[in-house]
């Protein structure tokens, strides 16, 4: 009997497994699907997460460890100018992070917070979406390749009211690729629509 | 439509109870109606105070307090930031445009604010409008000032005519800065903003009419408007400024930069973000007002219930009477619910009218105390869904009455001892 029910726990955890890996190797190849640009625009847009807007070959790992020797100088709650400074250094960097460039043009739907930028008449028209959201204090605030300027379609603005919580934002997401004096433009998505996001 | 006209003789019978059911009906109504005009205009005015404008910055404190002084002229700043710290600000690279914002005094109990003329090339309000000046220019000499549409108006200020500031914010004249009078150059159209009850002076003009402050007091060391304008009066320090970047991409990073500035506690806000903020908290209070309306509501139609079950008694000759000339059994329970269906829509109409009265006469002084422009506008269709669903409780509400009357009204109404 015991015998038995261990089985079925057993197969019941490998089944949950392998159900979690399915749903995470779907995430993390978005680009695979090759459809057209058209076909795009009909098709469901693509679920995106944040880490596809970082470039696959670009490993901030690779950033710190350029500075691994450095950083190794400094306990971890040194706060001296020089350590700032260091900290800052890579952090400018981590933040000058490239943005992916396959993703380009893609109508792709993408979870995030909302912080307002402009609203009318309480309809927020015009919003950052990012991956966190009001615990900016503690930590840098998200890099500009996990930030994206959204202009909402019209008609389809979010009340001021209900901002809060977390958003699905579907729409074409566009690379800015001009450079400006403090790196790349980063994301926009245009025309985007909004609709809350439950898990 | 006979129903409708037996409905009216027989109310008409009892106008005193029926018309006290009224009035309560409308006082209920008035209070959903006003609760519900006041939250959204307080909120239209709010959001539509500020707009392209991408950081406020000003000494540390809430960002709510930082947001509600420096624009809404509400409260007073925690602490003033140093101009070498604006300047080194606005020179950085993402920085499009920045205008300084000086407050701490008044003139007859409305604010002054410094700034410089950038103001009103980048201030922005109800989404793209710009500041436009009715009558007159933007202020060049340190001592012109430019008047919102309502200090010129309430205070009767033509262009041209002296005005004289006040240390602090109180409507008192205790201490002036008398010596230096503002000359009104400009008066500026009407924007439903706190603009319209500010007096705009340049930075200069501030630093001028306190040169000889400093001690806090005016000092014995008297310093003519004459000799303060030869001083140079370069601006030492200003309470807030407000930018906007090139890229709204790289927000955070600035804000961040700025509240991380190494040598002055500075605080960096996105009004956006702060206005949500606000609302959210507000929201809550919106909640419980408009709980707290909807309850009094359902107590005046519960009053209504009330009334048309005591009249139960003394009208059931009266339904006898109907039923025996012929009246189909439905026909009384049409009655009651036409009754009701006439208290509350003369309910609802009294209160609307009400309402109305007391925006026209409330407008002014609201606007003077709370610096909140009520715009009378109709009635929104939430308001008109809240006035339908109070309808559709008194039908469902009469029934009770009705159905008593039509259960009795043959069994016991031509009994000849009641």
């Amino acid at each position: 009997m015991m015998l038995k029910i261990k089985t079925i726990l057993l197969v019941s955890m490998m089944l949950l497994l392998t159900g979690c890996s399915d749903d995470a190797e779907n995430k993390q190849n978005p680009s695979a699907n090759t459809l057209t640009k058209e076909e795009m625009e009909v098709e469901a847009p693509v679920n995106v997460s944040w880490a596809d807007l970082v470039p696959a070959e670009y490993r901030p790992e690779k950033v710190v460890a350029k500075y691994q020797d450095l950083l190794d100088k400094f306990e971890a709650e040194d706060y001296s100018p020089e350590a700032e400074a260091l900290y800052s250094k890579i952090n400018d960097e981590l933040n000058n992070a490239p943005m992916n460039q396959t993703l380009n043009n893609q109508h792709i739907s993408l979870p995030g917070f909302i912080a307002p930028l402009t609203q009318h008449n309480g309809v927020i028209t015009e919003f950052l979406l990012v991956p966190y959201f009001g615990a900016c204090i503690h930590v840098p605030p998200p890099p500009v390749n996990q930030t994206v300027f959204v202009k909402v379609a019209d008609h389809n603005g979010i009340k001021i009211d209900d901002s809060y919580g977390a958003f699905l934002v579907s729409g074409s997401i566009l690379l800015d690729g001009k450079k400006t004096d403090i790196g790349v433009a980063g994301y926009h998505i245009k025309n985007a629509v909004i609709e809350p996001y439950d898990e | 439509m006979k129903l409708l006209k037996i409905a009216l003789k027989s109310a008409w019978n009892r106008k005193v109870s029926i018309s006290l059911a009224m009035f309560s009906i409308a006082i209920s109504i008035l209070l959903l109606l006003g609760v519900d005009t006041i939250r959204k205009q307080a909120k239209d005015n709010f959001i539509n105070t500020i707009s392209q404008t991408d950081l406020i910055v000003g000494a540390r404190t809430s960002p709510i307090n930082l947001l509600l002084y420096s624009i809404f002229h509400i409260g007073s700043a925690t602490n003033n930031i140093s101009y070498a710290r604006y300047e080194e600000i606005a020179s950085f690279k993402q920085v499009k445009w920045s205008v300084p914002i000086s407050l701490g005094d008044s003139h007859r109990g409305f604010r002054v604010m410094g700034t410089d003329s950038d103001y009103f090339r980048y201030y922005r309000y109800a989404n793209t409008q710009s500041l436009q000046l009715q009558q007159g220019e933007v202020f060049k000499d340190v001592y012109d000032a430019v008047v919102g549409y309502d200090v010129a108006q309430s205070l009767g200020y033509p262009l041209g005519h002296n005005i004289v500031l006040s240390h602090g914010i109180a409507a008192t004249k205790f201490s002036e800065h008398a010596d230096k009078p503002f000359r009104i150059v400009g008066i500026l159209k009407k924007t439903n903003t706190p603009v319209d009850r500010t007096v705009l002076v340049s930075l200069q003009g501030i630093e001028a009419i306190h040169i000889d402050w400093q001690s806090g007091a005016r000092s014995a060391l008297r310093i003519s408007a004459k000799k303060a304008r030869q001083m140079g009066l370069q601006p030492k320090s200003i309470t807030a400024f407000m930018l906007g970047v090139d890229n709204r991409i790289t927000l955070f990073g600035l804000q961040r930069k700025i509240n991380n500035f190494p040598n002055e506690s500075l605080l960096a806000i996105m009004p956006g973000v702060t206005l949500a903020s606000l609302w959210q908290t507000m929201g809550e209070f919106e909640k419980v007002l408009m709980a707290v309306s909807a309850l009094v509501l359902l107590a005046g139609l519960i009053g209504l219930l009330t009334a048309l079950l005591t009249t139960l008694n003394e009208r059931r000759r009266e339904m006898a009477v109907l039923r025996a000339v012929g009246a189909h059994a439905y026909h009384v329970v049409v009655l009651f619910a036409l009754e009701a269906l006439l208290v509350v829509m003369g309910g609802a109409l009294l209160g609307i009218a009400i309402l109305y009265a007391m925006q026209v006469i409330m407008q002014p002084i609201i606007a003077e105390n709370y610096g909140l422009f009520l715009s009378i506008k109709m009635l929104d269709a939430e308001q008109i869904v809240i006035l339908l669903a109070a309808l559709l409780l008194a039908i469902i509400l009469s029934l009770i009455p009705g159905f008593i009357a039509y259960k009795r009204s043959l069994q016991d109404g031509l009994m000849v001892k009641i």
